[in-house]
């Protein structure tokens, strides 16, 4: 998992501008360009820049300007990822114009977690523009493994990581079916543009396109896997007689 | 993209659970010992885990269906007995959860906690057997009288499964007896042990499902908060935690509030709603028990499973589909033909001459005669052609249901039903409308959304049942042309197809996920499929015989005083204008709304003669059994759509088939007649 930076909403903000400053072309970002950008007098940029050098996010000099330091640089991105995503989310989905979602934008990407907005990009299908037309930068590797939708993946076995249908009935016919998160999932057949048939505990279960899009899995992971091989062929006890 | 619903979410359980539970269910203890009274047990379990088997092996022929109060949801109560002691049997419906989500769900679990059972036997399939547990561990946590009944032991072997019973007796806590429900094996074991069960109740306190920490300190916090119900106060909390509805209403609102910090904190830590984290105690401990009592070696699939794969990938599955709908259909006109001339037969050489000779030579009064001839000739009519060939549907339809075959129907045609605004799963109930659509409604409970349950009832009185295939096959096919009737079929395909869609976009609601159970392929047993086809036909006599006696009676007597004529006139601008059919069709029209053969059987009255052809040119007889199949479904299944949806989505169903009728009708003469054919 990874951790939530405790940045406030405006220090996140500045990181941000000056991001997209560099990403413009800048060498660094000055003085005058971030008060006129963010709506600040020049005096609280440069005591903010002064608290952002204090921890290691920019590196500061007076009257030349600022720019990220790698640490500095990992949360912009972040948060521009964020950004853009959630623009893409509000425009396309939520039917929001360009610019009241880019309003809308700034102010949601400080408080959704970074769990959310991945799950996001999954559900979006990950897509590589924001609604202007930048970048999208990628999320994260860190430990977190590839977590894509059951209906895209071949035949094989795959751990369950999320369910996120809409439908309460479909989350708890899903539950007491056993196809609960943590638990492996073996694909046996998919029917095109059909249903997909799985097998869970030794039970076939046909799962409607949909609902195969809002399962989540990861690919088994190799130590699970044998686990699982050995747990199946071991018996657990000798039957007397 | 996914497309993210805008709609606000339907409430939980639907439709209403409605008034909150009856009054607090006595204490297990009290209701067992002292009661003289016949005991009550309860048959639970996962759908296609035997139950059906189970209910018709334990009981008679004499079974009751009625209503679960305040819903649509029906129980079947049978009566039984062991060792010389009287015993009620509920059959209750097959489900995987006791969660209120849907409403069999909800309707089960309120029928188990409300009413006094002195055992609940839970049918275990011992070939599922980690996720049939699932259910039974939700019955312990409630404090039900749980007796397991370990089914289908014999699929064990061609599985190379075992299990051990007495350790699963351990690990549960409860009594566990083997069966084989199909060929009648531990039957009476098991209602021995729930009887005794009843009357010395273990001092074994049952498994109970373990959850995780955040859980479970959750779960001791809210315990002292409970009131006293007579509910163990672990499995009240765990539903209280799951925000189970029915149990909110049960507690003050301060405790509510309580319950809801908690329910955060737990999902604060796990970040996923609470229903799942608790769900997936229940599995693991399930999943715990099964591997300790399980034991697997080297599988290879058997001739079943193959068949069970073959049927459902769909290179090999459409094709097998196809054919055993024309198989069921050859089926359906031979041996129901078959059937059906055999008993004209017998009533019309050895019941008709002489009571008709009694009748008309001693009686005097004409309505006497008229209601004796009209009562004999319904009920020569219902016997021979509702009944040989419902019943040859209803036994072929039990084989697919009882092998397991359905549900894998449900996969291949699920994209296609995707077209009508539904589900694989409404696949099914649809098939059942080939053959009666009173049952066939009647299965559309098992759909999940209300907007499923509409569309496939609307569809389903569209599609030709069993009296309009004898229409069909019977008068267009034999009097008109095979091609005409095959053109009928087309078009009340076509018909379904296209109000599917209409449906879809004006229906308002939502349509829940394919999540479908594969059962195994497995053999059907002889008595199961007898009993349910007995069940389902007498449903049916019941409600039409009746009709259709009364209705012949009267026309009878419409005829014999001449007033008939007076109905042909004002119908004349329908009948002959728009259909282009003789006048006294008007009168078959009517009393087709009683049931859909009567229409013919008026027909020969009114027309003097059997032989259609003679009175009727081909594109008449084509027309009229057009409208017959397309126009409103027959009373019986008016009834059955105002009791499962309402009153006035019959009525409006009924428009809606009138005037697809006449437009059909309408237009068909009209092409037919200017094409010479």
């Amino acid at each position: 998992m990874s951790q939530e930076h405790k940045l406030s909403s405006s220090e996140e903000e500045y990181l941000e501008a000056i991001y997209t400053r560099q990403e413009g072309g800048a060498r660094a970002a000055t003085t005058g360009d971030l008060a006129a950008c963010l709506g600040v007098k020049d005096a609280s940029v440069t005591e903010m820049l002064k608290k952002l050098s204090e921890k290691e996010l920019v590196n500061y000099t007076p009257y030349h300007g600022a720019t990220l330091t790698e640490a500095g640089l990992k949360i912009a991105t972040k948060v521009k990822r964020k950004h853009r995503l959630l623009e893409r989310f509000l425009v396309d989905i939520c039917g929001i114009g360009k610019r009241e979602s880019h309003e809308q934008a700034c102010e949601i990407e400080h408080v959704i977690s970074d769990k959310a907005i991945d799950n996001l990009s999954t559900q979006l299908g990950n897509p590589a523009t924001c609604p202007g037309g930048s970048a999208i930068p990628e999320g994260e590797k860190g430990d977190e493994t590839e977590i894509s939708k059951l209906s895209e993946m071949g035949t094989g076995t795959y751990m369950i990581r999320f369910l996120t249908s809409p439908e309460p009935e479909t989350i708890s016919r899903l539950c007491s079916l056993g196809l609960i998160p943590g638990l492996p999932v073996k694909v046996l057949r998919k029917i095109s543009n059909g249903p997909i048939v799985i097998e869970m505990k030794d039970t076939q279960i046909a799962l409607g396109r949909d609902v195969a899009e809002s399962l989540l899995v990861s690919p088994e992971e190799e130590k699970e896997k044998g686990r699982r091989e050995r747990a199946k062929m071991a018996p657990a006890h000798v039957i007397p007689g | 993209m996914k497309k993210w619903k805008s709609a606000p979410k339907e409430a939980l359980a639907e439709p209403t659970m409605g008034a909150l539970c009856p009054p607090v269910p006595e204490t297990p203890s009290l209701s067992r010992t002292q009661d003289t009274a016949s005991k009550k047990f309860a048959l639970m379990g996962n759908p296609s885990a035997g139950k059906s088997a189970m209910f018709s092996q334990m009981t008679g022929v004499s079974v009751i269906v009625s209503n679960i109060p305040q819903t649509t949801v029906m129980v079947q109560k049978g009566l039984s007995q062991v060792n010389g002691h009287k015993l009620f049997i509920y059959d209750l419906p097959g489900v995987y959860s006791i969660t209120a989500v849907t409403e069999d769900e909800a309707a089960t679990k309120e029928f188990l906690l409300g009413t006094s059972l002195d055992a609940v036997i839970d049918i275990v399939d011992a070939t599922r057997l980690e996720r049939n547990l699932y259910l039974t561990l939700q019955m312990l946590e409630l404090g039900l009288p749980v007796v397991v009944s370990l089914n289908q032991v014999d699929l064990l072997k061609t599985l190379d499964l075992d299990i051990d019973v007495a350790d699963l007796e351990r690990e549960l806590g409860v009594r566990v007896v083997p069966t084989i429900a199909t060929q009648g094996e531990g039957v009476h074991a098991a209602l021995e042990t729930a009887y005794h069960n009843a009357e010395r109740p273990s001092k074994r306190a049952p498994r109970q499902a373990s959850y995780d920490d955040h859980v479970e300190r959750a779960l001791a916090a809210i315990i002292p908060l409970l009131p006293e119900t007579g509910i163990p106060k672990r499995g009240f909390a765990a539903r209280l935690l799951e925000g189970d509805k029915d149990f909110e209403s049960r507690v003050d609102e301060h405790t509510l509030a309580r319950v809801k910090e908690f329910r955060d904190e737990v999902e604060r830590a796990h970040g996923e709603d609470v229903a799942i984290t608790i769900a997936r105690g229940r599995y693991s401990t399930a999943d715990l028990i099964a591997s300790a009592v399980l034991v697997r070696k080297v599988h290879k699939p058997t001739l079943a499973e193959k068949f069970g794969d073959i049927a459902t990938r769909p290179r090999t599955g459409y094709p097998l589909l196809v054919g055993l709908i024309g198989g069921m259909l050859a089926l359906i006109f031979f041996v129901g033909g078959y059937l059906s001339d055999l008993i004209s037969a017998f009533f019309e050489g050895i019941v008709f001459p002489p009571v008709f000779g009694i009748v008309d030579a001693h009686v005097a009064n004409v309505f006497i005669t008229s209601a004796v001839h009209s009562t004999l000739l319904a009920l020569a009519a219902a016997l021979a052609i509702a009944v040989p060939y419902i019943m040859v549907f209803f036994i072929f339809l039990a084989i697919l249901e009882d092998v397991g075959y359905l549900p894998r129907v449900a996969v291949l045609l699920d994209r296609q039903a995707h077209v009508l605004g539904l589900r694989g799963r409404s696949i099914v109930p649809l098939l059942f409308g080939y053959g009666c659509s009173v049952p066939a409604i009647m299965a559309t409970r098992a759909l999940p959304t209300r907007k499923e349950r509409i569309i496939t009832t609307a569809l389903i009185t569209m599609i030709p049942c069993s009296a309009r295939t004898a229409i069909i096959l019977g008068v267009a096919a034999t009097y008109a042309g095979i091609q005409y009737a095959l053109a009928i079929y087309l078009i009340s395909f076509v018909l379904v197809i296209a109000s599917g869609r209409l449906l879809r976009s004006t229906v308002p609601g939502r349509t829940a996920g394919l999540v479908l159970e594969i059962p195994l392929i497995r053999r059907p047993a002889l008595v199961p499929i007898l009993k349910k086809t007995w069940l389902r036909m007498k449903e049916f006599l019941y409600i039409a015989v009746p009709l259709l006696i009364i209705g012949s009676i009267v026309f009878g007597w419409l005829d014999v005083t001449g007033l008939s004529q007076f109905i042909e006139g004002p119908m004349t601008p329908i009948t002959v204008g728009i259909l282009g059919l003789p006048s006294f069709t008007a009168i078959c029209l009517i009393y087709g709304v009683l049931r859909k053969e009567m229409a013919v059987e008026m027909l020969a009255i009114a027309s003097g003669t059997f032989i259609f052809s003679t009175v009727m040119t081909p594109v008449q007889i084509f027309v009229f059994c057009l409208v017959v199949t397309l126009y409103v479904p027959c009373i019986a299944t008016f009834g059955v759509i105002a009791r499962e949806l309402s009153a006035r989505w019959a009525a409006g169903i009924g428009i809606f088939t009138i005037v697809v009728a006449l437009i059909a009708g309408g237009i068909a003469f009209r092409v037919l007649t200017y094409a010479h054919w």
